[in-house]
C-alpha cells in the first residue's frame, strides 16, 4: 500500500508540472491516469529499483555515463570530419576491409549500446552479431596495413570496459 | 548589456549551423560519389548524425534554458539511439540475404 | 533563417539522386533515411523562422513515425522464404 501511494503522489507531481495548470479537470484526469499507473507497476518498479540501492556506486554509475556520452559525442565529430574529407576528394580511395572481432560482455543490454557505439565511431559499422560464439562482423574503412587493425581493435576493447563498468 | 549578449549567442548560433549545413552537404555528396553500399552506409550515418546534432545544439543556444529547449533534447537523444538501430537492420540485411551490391570496387575483390 | 532552410531543402534534392539512380534496395534505404532526417531539421528550424514554437511538436510526432517507417519498409523488402522474423 505503502509503495503504491508514493507512486500515485510521484506521478501526480509529474502530471502536474508537464500540464503546466492545476484545474479541476485536469486534477481529474491525472488521479484517473495516476491510478491505473499505480496499480499496474508498484510491484516491478520497485523490485527493479532495489538491486542497486548502494548510494556510492550510483554516484559512480553516473560519472561513467557521463565519461560514455561525452566520448560518444567525440568521436562522432572526429568521424564525421574524416568521413567528409573523402566525400570532397578528386578520387576517393576508401581501402576497406571486413574484419570479426570476439566481445566478452553477456548482457544483451550491453551488446545492444555497444552495437550503437560501434555504429557510430572511427570509421566502422556493425555488420552482423553471431549469438552463439559471440563474434562481430564489422566494416572498416581507412585501413591500410596490418598495424592499424591492431590499433582500431585496442580502441574498441577501451569502449567495452567503459560499458562494462556501467551495465554489470 | 543584454543585446551585446544576445548577438554573441546568435553569433555562436549560426557558426553550429554552417557546420551542419557543412556536414550535410558532405552526406550529400558522399552519397553520390562513393561507389559501395557499406561505404554509402559510412556516409549515411556519421556525417548525417553529426550534421543533426550541430543544428539542434545551435537552436538550444539560440533558445535558452526554457521548455521548448528540453524537447528538442528530447528529439535528438531519441535520434541518436534509433538511427544506428535503422544502419543496422539495413546493413544486417543486405548481409544475411545476400543482396549482391552491382557495383564493385577493386578494394572488394582483393579482400 | 531562410537561406539555412534552403540549403538544407538543396542538400536533400541532392539525396534524391540516390533514390532514383541507386542500383539496389538498400541504397534506396539509406537515400530515404538521410532525406527524412534533414526534413525533420528543416520542420524544426521553420519553427524558429515563423516564431510560432508548437511547430516543434510537429517535428517529435515526425521523428517517432519516420523511425518505424524505414523499420518496417526494412522488414518488407526482404527476400522472403528463407526464414526472417516477418514470415
Amino acid at each position: 500500500m505503502k509503495k503504491k501511494l508514493l507512486i500515485f503522489i510521484l506521478t501526480l507531481a509529474l502530471w502536474f508540472v508537464l500540464a503546466g495548470k492545476v484545474n479541476i479537470h485536469v486534477f481529474l484526469l491525472g488521479a484517473i491516469i495516476c491510478s491505473i499507473i499505480s496499480l499496474m507497476l508498484a510491484d516491478n518498479v520497485f523490485s527493479f529499483v532495489q538491486k542497486k540501492h548502494e548510494l556510492k556506486g550510483f554516484f559512480k554509475k553516473i560519472y561513467y555515463i557521463f565519461l560514455l556520452i561525452s566520448s560518444f559525442i567525440y568521436d562522432v565529430f572526429i568521424s564525421a570530419i574524416r568521413v567528409s574529407r573523402h566525400a570532397f576528394e578528386m578520387k576517393p580511395s576508401l581501402s576497406s576491409r571486413t574484419v570479426r572481432i570476439k566481445t566478452s560482455l553477456e548482457n544483451l543490454n550491453s551488446n545492444a549500446a555497444l552495437v550503437n557505439f560501434i555504429t557510430f565511431t572511427q570509421g566502422s559499422i556493425a555488420m552482423d552479431f553471431d549469438h552463439l560464439n559471440r563474434y562481430y562482423f564489422i566494416h572498416w574503412i581507412d585501413v591500410h596495413g596490418e598495424d592499424e587493425v591492431e590499433v582500431k581493435k585496442a580502441l574498441i576493447s577501451k569502449h567495452e570496459h567503459l560499458i562494462a563498468k556501467i551495465f554489470d | 548589456m543584454i543585446d551585446f549578449n544576445l548577438s554573441v549567442r546568435q553569433l555562436f548560433a549560426f557558426v553550429f549551423f554552417i557546420a551542419g549545413i557543412y556536414f550535410l552537404l558532405s552526406t550529400a555528396v558522399g552519397l553520390i560519389r562513393f561507389p559501395n553500399l557499406y561505404t554509402r552506409l559510412h556516409a549515411g550515418s556519421k556525417c548525417l548524425m553529426a550534421g543533426g546534432i550541430s543544428v539542434f545544439m545551435g537552436c538550444i543556444l539560440l533558445e535558452g534554458i526554457s521548455f521548448v529547449s528540453l524537447k528538442l533534447i528530447v528529439i535528438m537523444v531519441f535520434l541518436f539511439i534509433t538511427n544506428p538501430i535503422a544502419i543496422h537492420v539495413i546493413a544486417s540485411f543486405d548481409n544475411n540475404y545476400n543482396l549482391i551490391p552491382k557495383t564493385y570496387t577493386k578494394e572488394d575483390l582483393d579482400k | 533563417m531562410l537561406y539555412f532552410i534552403l540549403a538544407i531543402v538543396l542538400c536533400a534534392i541532392l539525396t534524391f539522386y540516390r533514390v532514383i539512380k541507386g542500383p539496389s534496395l538498400p541504397d534506396r534505404l539509406v537515400a530515404m533515411n538521410s532525406i527524412g532526417v534533414m526534413f525533420l531539421l528543416v520542420l524544426v528550424l521553420l519553427s524558429y523562422y515563423f516564431e510560432r514554437k508548437i511547430f516543434v511538436d510537429v517535428a517529435l510526432v515526425y521523428g517517432v513515425s519516420f523511425f518505424i517507417n524505414v523499420l518496417i519498409m526494412a522488414k518488407y523488402l526482404k527476400k522472403p522464404g528463407k526464414g526472417g522474423v516477418g514470415d
